[in-house]
């Protein structure tokens, strides 16, 4: 098949891009070895940064981080909260570090109100008594997944299309560049051939092994950061901590609970990318000098992802966690591939521009003559997919509607209703509405008891026969990949909720006995 | 003295779960005054199949004959709680148990001295000692792949027919599924509640009329275990003859309807128990020994219920969910005695990164050391006190969800500390009656 652009990697970047281009005109394919944000772009923070965090490493990033956020904020508001950041300083913190913020702040433009402990302590009640000095910043949160399943469904409506599963085999060159790319899609691996006129590699980590299939190879730096959620919200606002960016060090609301983060670990390369319980220990501990609930709170799981860093090739000074985090735009034409462009680094707030970047480049390689528009128009909610806040309204008196709809998943209040879109949704993805696919486009799974028991109760109302035959595979594999989360924030009461899930699923279905695990 | 104010008892046992309750029986069958303490809702869980030992982590198939595979334990898993009280313990502590459920009308049955595999939803088997009676008709259907209609109703959130007729294929050939109307108001009440209005014959008649209409010539007719709380034997009895074929019940998810026969089987059995002095549905806040064999336990009831004194106590308070472990970030505690706890070194040793690892997660061994009577002992082996017992899940060396030993070890240690405190008491089996006078 042919179209103009090929995109590999279906995070923020990639989906943005195809909307960029849609919106200029030109079509697009976007193609994933996963499904949507199986990368970097699925496992953050969701901190839409004011651009403080980085004033006194990378001003540049803190200042395009600073005009993005305030974009988003007012064009994808429903991906957004705007919850407003603190920076706190707590006893011991470095005191020039705090006394150079609010210059530091205003050099990059960026609004920052200083205020004294006790005030903080009023706005954010759980701040730690150490509090010796705050600054109000216009940090906010943002919903990562919905931005990409927005982005890419405006796409879609105009012409672009996705394929999830879809891993790159190999490119054919010809003396341009690329002219030919063997994917291979879904389940069975079934071989497609994609006739592209531009590839983007907007693989994030793995972009620097996409772009060596093509013979233009590149280094990135892989640096691995853990978060973990807390079971309820702990704060308004997203809280950081006023000193050199180090771990747990943010804690950033995201609807019903706060997300506590992060470590930064050098990875030698991306084998399988799993927190740990000592990472999770860390951030505890270091979170809770800021804010000593933190030592004392229920934590439901917590995750990893990589931080594609582009390395120019010489060391970088201070570490990864100072490497640029401002984004790169390869464009290979040097090294014989001209119509491939790599685009990595850079953060999930400022995605948009990377994808208004990259699609400038692309009108000058097509000689198309495009504004981007994405600076200017709304980015609009894509019903089907939305991942509402589904405290199912007939429970709540909101809904006339008395058709029986059994709530699936009780700890995140998700009925069959809302699940049955979904799966339609994921259908028309080109995605298997699998348990895996239907609780990255829900909040399925994801409450406390993550998984126990609606990975039971979605089988029965929404696979078919054909399905259910696997549905011991099925739920092992599901339980299987929320476990690598749960793992290490085990203990209190999280792990008695573990004691009953295992009980379930060992005790009782005996899903580990080997006599019971033919499919493996 | 606060302590006057407290109820007097032989033994007081703390936790209300599988073991709890055995141990309170078995002590009031040695005639020992006994006070039990512990959430009633701890059997909730149990999903009223008893295994006794039904596989050997590392082994490819599960065991045939637990008696064989208990052998095999005391070579290959020493420390592990079944191997302590001798298989003739073991046969005892079930037997017992046995004939008090069935005194209650709540009959277990199985192939002998063998296993059983009990098909769950999923398609997998779960080998099992003895199940409910009300069971047996399925397992016997599926070994001879008759032909069974296997029903769920609208609204039963957690049981799929379909799902389960699908999962077992061709194993279960003969299997075909429906659904039938939900009854009552809120199709999502629930099995108890569904369970309960089934011991009225009006009820249990209207749902045999609609079953009856599904059914086709020489099928069995499987539901999941709903039919009835008390007396589950009668009801199904009576079921049967209305429907006019075999019928049979499937376990279901926690909270399980058999895991409620049976609390309410032992507590209708005790209450008869002249020796059973109290049943405290609360939790027991604090522990303390004033002597090898004199304990003060403070419950968070009020009086009279809020003290309790005791020459012996039986700690069969369970793990984590039953709050008898407290798993915190720095290591394991036993809350009520601050009994040391054998568990791995380090937090990132407690699970495998599979949930399903089929050699089990080292904290699913970790628990309290005891000597062969149950006793928890210190690091060199000693018992910390004397009449201080601890059975069921509590246990290091257990981890009943990979050996499929959970009733096993509940049922064969609250035996064992039952004897040792009868023992303790200078009470053998004769004497109870005897006391009684």
């Amino acid at each position: 098949m042919q179209t103009q652009v090929l995109i590999i990697g279906a995070g923020v970047t990639g989906t943005g891009l195809a909307r960029d281009l849609a919106l200029r005109g030109i079509a697009s394919l976007v193609a994933d070895k996963g499904d949507f944000n199986s990368g970097a772009s699925g496992s953050n923070h969701g901190l839409l940064h004011s651009g403080a965090r980085y004033v006194a490493a990378d001003p540049e990033a803190a200042r395009e981080c600073a005009e993005e956020s305030a974009l988003l904020k007012r064009l994808a508001q429903h991906c957004v909260e705007d919850t407003g950041g603190l920076f706190v300083a707590v006893r011991g913190d470095e005191e020039r570090y705090i006394a150079e913020f609010p210059g530091l702040c205003a050099a990059c433009g960026i609004e920052a109100e200083e205020m004294s402990p006790e005030k903080a302590s009023e706005l954010e009640p759980v701040l730690s008594a150490d509090i010796k000095a705050a600054y109000c910043v216009p940090d906010g949160a943002v919903e990562p997944f919905r931005l990409s399943l927005d982005n890419m469904a405006q796409a879609t409506e105009l012409g672009a299309d996705f394929w999830p599963f879809a891993e790159v085999q190999g490119f054919e060159m010809d003396s341009e560049g690329i002219s030919r790319v063997r994917l291979a899609v879904g389940e069975d691996g079934e071989t497609r051939t994609v006739e592209p006129r531009i590839v983007v590699n907007a693989a994030g980590p793995w972009a620097g092994r996409v772009a060596a299939l093509a013979g233009a190879p590149f280094d990135m730096l892989y640096s691995k950061g853990t978060m973990a959620v807390t079971a309820s919200r702990m704060t308004q606002r997203v809280v950081n901590r006023l000193r050199h960016p180090a771990d747990g060090d943010i804690l950033v609301p995201g609807g019903h609970v706060s997300i506590l983060g992060t470590t930064s670990v050098h990875l030698p390369d991306l084998g399988t990318i799993a927190p740990t319980v000592r990472e999770v220990d860390a951030l505890v501990r270091e979170g809770g000098r800021m804010l000593p609930d933190l030592e004392r709170a229920r934590y439901i799981r917590a995750y990893a992802g990589v931080r594609p860093i582009y390395s120019s090739g010489g060391q970088q000074a201070g570490g990864e966690r100072s490497a640029g985090r401002g984004f790169v735009l390869l464009d290979h034409g040097e090294e014989g591939v001209g119509n491939l462009l790599s685009v990595t680094g850079g953060k999930l707030t400022t995605y948009r521009l990377m994808a208004e970047k990259c699609a400038d480049r692309i009108c000058e390689l097509l000689s198309v003559d495009a504004a981007c528009r994405t600076h200017l128009e709304p980015l609009p909610p894509f019903e089907d997919g939305a991942r509402l806040e589904h405290r199912a309204p007939e429970r709540i008196g909101l809904s006339t509607d008395r058709t029986y709809d059994p709530l699936l998943c009780e700890c995140e209040m998700v009925p069959r209703s809302h699940l049955s879109r979904v799966a339609d949704t994921s259908a028309r993805q080109h995605c298997r509405p699998d348990l895996t696919a239907l609780r990255l486009r829900s909040r399925m799974g994801k409450g406390p008891c993550q998984g126990t028991f609606c990975s039971i109760r979605v089988p029965k109302y929404l696979f078919d026969e054909e399905d259910k035959r696997k549905q011991a595979e099925w739920v092992r594999d599901f339980l299987r990949e929320r476990w690598k989360g749960v793992r290490p924030v085990l203990w209190g009461t999280q792990l008695a909720q573990a004691e009953l899930t295992q009980g379930m699923h060992c005790g009782f279905f005996s899903l580990e006995a080997p006599w019971n695990r033919g499919g493996e | 003295m606060i302590e006057e104010r407290a109820i007097h008892v032989d033994v007081a046992v703390i936790g209300c779960g599988l073991s709890g309750l055995a141990a309170a029986q078995f002590a009031a069958d040695k005639g020992c005054t006994a006070a039990i303490v512990g959430a009633s809702g701890a059997t909730d869980f149990c999903s009223g199949l008893f295994d006794l030992l039904g596989a050997l982590p590392g082994e490819e198939t599960p065991r045939e004959d637990p008696w064989q595979a208990l052998e095999k334990l005391g070579q290959r898993f020493p420390a592990h709680p079944l191997h302590k009280p001798g298989a003739e313990s073991v046969a005892r502590a079930l037997e017992r148990f046995g004939d008090v459920l069935a005194s209650q009308g709540v009959e277990y049955t199985g192939f002998g001295g063998q296993n059983v595999l009990v098909p769950t939803q999923l398609g997998t088997l779960r080998p099992a000692y003895r199940v409910p009676a009300t069971m047996w008709p399925g397992i016997k259907t599926r070994t001879n792949n008759a032909p069974c209609l296997i029903l769920d109703m609208e609204g039963m959130k957690d049981f799929d027919a379909e799902g389960m007729v699908a999962a077992l294929g061709e194993s279960w050939a003969g299997a075909r599924s429906d659904t039938l109307p939900g009854v009552g108001r809120d199709p999502e009440a629930g099995l108890h509640l569904l369970a309960r209005s089934l011991e009225n014959v009006r009820n249990l008649g209207e749902l045999a009329r609609s079953v009856r209409s599904r059914l086709r010539e020489g099928e069995a007719v499987g539901l999941p275990a709903v039919l009835g709380i008390h007396d589950p034997d009668g009801i199904k009895r009576r079921f049967q003859e209305m429907v006019g074929a075999p019928v049979f019940e499937i376990p279901t998810l926690p909270n399980p309807v058999p895991g409620a026969r049976i609390r309410e089987a032992v507590h209708n059995s005790l209450r008869q128990e002249e020796a059973l002095r109290t049943m405290i549905p609360g939790r027991v806040l604090r522990g303390r020994a004033r002597g090898e064999n004199d304990f003060l336990l403070q419950t968070d009831r009020r009086e009279p219920e809020e003290l309790i004194r005791s020459s012996a106590v039986v700690l069969a308070s369970g793990r984590f969910l039953g709050h008898g472990l407290q798993g915190e970030r720095e290591g394991l505690r036993e809350p009520l005695f601050r009994l040391p706890v054998a568990q791995p070194e380090t937090r990132s040793a407690w699970h495998s990164p599979d949930l399903f690892h089929p050699e089990g997660h080292c904290l699913d061994r970790a628990g309290l050391e005891t000597d062969t009577r149950f006793r928890p002992v210190d690091w060199q082996g000693r018992p910390i006190y004397s009449g201080l017992y601890a059975i069921g899940s509590i246990l290091a060396h257990a981890d009943w969800m990979r050996f499929k030993c959970g009733a096993g070890v509940c049922l064969s240690s609250a035996w064992v500390a039952a004897e040792g405190i009868a023992a303790d008491l200078g009470l053998c089996s004769g004497e109870k009656e005897a006391r009684r006078k």
